[in-house]
């Protein structure tokens, strides 16, 4: 079920309903509240995630299964090597069904390629399971963390089951720790009025990202990326660029529709987009893009691995390890790896050099405007990460290679003019830059429509009407998928 | 928790009011629109009682642009009625545009059919349904109103039905406007996707029966291929493939083909784009139709 399609718009309401009235108010004497509540949580999130594709409803029952137990036995291991066996076997079971699904065929076809052997029979051909990378990573990050003794192991089936499969973060995240999460659905919720409106405005925010912005992008970006080989250098700079906020509003839009819907359940998620676009260096891009995945990388990778302080030469490994990890965890193809191999080489000499933590207050803190210093920082960190773009969207390094040719041919500098004329694609490019004012405008609040310090309560109507009509006017014919159930 | 629902079922209710309004207002103009805008034919069959036209004219926007209906009256001594719908398949025209005219009236004594391989190829979009949304309760319509797949929920409701793609259908009643663009749109978006007339059975056979429904009507029924620009995109059908398959349906049927596909040549005078011709051209092509019609036996100029 998408976020943006009329199943959800009625799908949400009936859970929001039954959870706080049926299994919150009139049960609310018994003592299996919370447990009914979260069994409805279970429930519903499997009816959202069946909707897709009833079949993978066990590979999610069983990696929560299987985690929740290997929770238990690592809690009740006597000795720390028993623990670190029942641990290592759930990461191994976990990334196991993980490499089956997702990296099987890749190798098989990358190693048959090299030795020239048929892969006639050897191929499994099935379909990637929606948001298999994200619940599959916060499975381990339970066993890790109960290993760790971060967290203590959770008896309560039901919790878990709803821990792993919460439908509104269930397919492309924020992927979320069992410390901040698990222990949210062992206790009882409370409705807040203000966290719920706020939660109505993010999902309103989140909708306008993907609908407006990253849904007319990508009409302009398919477009031109199918027929890269016969655009001007222009053309295809523009289409980088609209794909550069076609990612961003598609990934963002769905985390703020995540966490807003999240806040409807009294549940808070973690923030996973903080205006990365306003980076000054891309270290900062770092700690701004995809936060869940980038910190879960640091917590249980990097700095398992030594982080930063360890030798220079063992820094470049272990910066190599998770960007390479990172890129690869996107999908099974060469152009996720050469991405994620263009940013550690890009991070390697701020880490090197003791720069990569220049940056950690917001841009133009205090000012309404940046400094010039600030904008060609922001442009140029804007203009590199334009480029790893372009070989995340490409099909084949091969691709990639020809579109980077494309777009230096001569034309390429007409490019400035064509983006501010509006002759291709102008509804997307008048709503990047409202979505850009907006966000430059609340970069220090948690979303585009945190409304909280506007007293005038007419301004706020007023505002989510505007966001409402514009979503309403500028939808594209077909609804878009998210970018991101692919991963 | 009450504050809460309350604020959002009026939000959303405020919202279907401010988006319904424009609707409304939009889908009453669009039933009583009388210009050259594609509501407007759907009106034209929708509201044609007792017009009992002596001839129509079908097709598709190579009929609606290209048939002067006035001059034919002017020149025939016949009440003609031109209800060629741009933009559309046979199948449509037939359902939509024929069948509603033929509710409402007595049946003509001749029809003109324009004849291409667009006639027959299913270039159906989605976005074509919406022209059909103002006449939604029609059942006739039903059909073609449920191939939309985006309005299969809550289609009742003005503001679900019409989501945000008003706007659309006023961009493309501007794109019919235009003069010297379109022949390239054509081309790039829409010709080059296909290099064959694929023969749809349905529409094929649908237009077989069509050709019995009027001899069986006692209706003459005049097949015709209007003027194309020399550089008219034909290169990407299989013309042999499309003659083929008129030759079998007309075969043993009686039916006259008057092709005048190379009339006007690649003279630019006449033409609009490559596939329609501009209004001079229609006005000259009308004439000779009405002549040729004439002097071919076909039909009685100047008849009453």
């Amino acid at each position: 079920m998408l976020f943006n399609s009329i199943q959800f718009a009625i799908f949400l309401p009936i859970v929001f309903l039954l959870y706080w009235f049926v299994f919150d108010r009139f049960i609310s004497k018994s003592k299996w509240q919370l447990r009914l509540q979260n069994a409805f949580v279970v429930v519903a999130s499997y009816v959202f995630y069946g909707w897709w594709d009833w079949r993978f409803l066990l590979l999610i029952a069983f990696t929560s299964f299987c985690s929740w137990g290997s929770g238990l036995l690592i809690g009740k291991a006597k000795t720390k090597k028993e623990a670190k066996t029942w641990t290592t076997l759930n990461i191994v079971l976990n990334l196991g069904i993980l490499a089956l699904f997702k990296y099987y065929d890749f190798f098989v076809t990358e190693f048959a390629q090299l030795f020239h052997i048929s892969t006639d029979g050897l191929l499994l051909k099935v379909i990637l399971p929606v948001g298999i990378s994200f619940y599959t990573f916060q499975a381990l990050s339970y066993s890790i963390d109960v290993y760790r003794g971060k967290i203590e192991p959770t008896k309560d089936i039901v919790a878990f089951f709803a821990f792993i499969s919460f439908f509104p973060q269930l397919v492309a995240g924020p992927i979320e720790r069992a410390t901040n999460l698990l222990p949210q659905f062992l206790k009882k919720r409370e409705f807040d009025y203000d966290t719920a409106v706020d939660g109505m405005r993010q999902i309103l925010w989140g909708l306008f990202k993907k609908i407006v912005v990253a849904d007319n992008c990508a009409v302009y970006v398919d477009q031109v990326f199918s027929t890269y080989m016969e655009q001007s250098g222009s053309t295809l700079l523009l289409a980088a660029i609209f794909f550069t906020f076609q990612i961003y509003g598609d990934f963002s839009g769905y985390s703020d529709i995540a966490i807003g819907t999240a806040k409807l359940f009294g549940i808070k998620l973690m923030r996973n987009f903080n205006v990365p676009y306003f980076s000054r260096d891309i270290a900062e891009f770092w700690r701004r893009w995809h936060i869940s995945l980038t910190t879960w990388f640091r917590d249980y990778v990097y700095i398992p691995l030594g982080g930063s302080r360890v030798s220079k030469a063992k820094v470049v490994r272990n910066t190599f390890v998770i960007f390479l990890l990172s890129g690869f965890w996107h999908g099974a193809n060469w152009t996720f790896i050469a991405w994620g191999a263009y940013h550690a080489i890009l991070f390697l000499p701020l880490i090197l050099t003791g720069k990569n933590r220049k940056y950690t207050n917001q841009v133009a803190e205090g000012r309404i405007l940046p400094s010039l210093k600030e904008v060609g920082q922001m442009l140029l960190t804007f203009f590199l990460a334009v480029i790893g773009w372009i070989i995340f969207r490409a099909e084949s390094i091969g691709q990639a290679w020809k579109y980077f040719q494309g777009m230096l041919q001569f034309g390429t500098l007409k490019a400035s003019y064509r983006f501010f004329t509006l002759s291709d694609g102008w509804s997307a490019k008048l709503f990047i830059g409202v979505m850009l004012v907006v966000e430059w405008l609340q970069r220090k609040k948690e979303h585009g429509m945190d409304f909280r310090g506007i007293n005038n309560r007419i301004l706020r109507w007023v505002l989510c009407f505007v966001v409402a009509l514009i979503i309403y006017s500028f939808a594209p014919y077909s609804i878009g998928t998210f970018i991101y159930f692919q991963f | 928790m009450k504050r809460f629902i309350y604020k959002i079922i009026i939000f959303v209710g405020l919202l279907s009011l401010l988006t319904s309004i424009p609707c409304l207002v939009f889908e009453k103009r669009a039933k009583r629109c009388t210009t050259r805008h594609p509501y407007c034919r759907v009106n034209l069959a929708i509201n044609s009682e007792n017009i009992n036209a002596d001839l129509i004219i079908m097709g598709n926007s190579r009929a609606e642009y290209h048939y002067n209906d006035s001059i034919l009256s002017e020149k025939t001594g016949l009440r003609c009625l031109n209800l060629g719908w741009a933009g559309y398949p046979f199948d449509y025209q037939y359902n939509v545009m024929y069948r509603n005219y033929m509710e409402q009236n007595i049946k003509p004594r001749f029809i003109l059919q324009e004849i291409s391989p667009y006639v027959f190829f299913d270039y159906f979009f989605p976005k074509y349904t919406i022209e059909l949304l103002p006449f939604i309760n029609r059942p006739e319509f039903k059909f073609y109103i449920e191939l939309c797949p985006e309005l299969s929920y809550l289609d009742k409701f003005i503001f679900v039905r019409y989501g945000g793609k008003l706007y659309e259908v006023c961009d493309e009643l501007s794109l019919l406007e235009t003069t010297d663009s379109l022949g390239e749109k054509w081309r790039n978006d829409f010709i080059t996707k296909m290099h064959e007339v694929e023969k749809d059975t349905t529409i094929m056979n649908l237009f077989e029966r069509f050709v019995d429904e009027c001899k069986d009507q006692n209706i003459k029924l005049i097949l015709i291929y209007s003027p194309m620009h020399t550089d008219n995109g034909e290169k990407y059908f299989n013309m042999d493939a499309f003659w083929s398959i008129i030759s079998k349906v007309v075969k043993d049927r009686d039916v006259p083909v008057l092709n005048y596909h190379s009339l006007f040549g690649n003279d630019t005078t006449y033409f609009r784009d490559a596939v329609h011709l501009n209004k001079y051209g229609k006005d000259c092509f009308t004439r000779k139709v009405a002549h040729d019609l004439d002097s071919l036996g076909l039909i009685f100029v100047n008849q009453p």
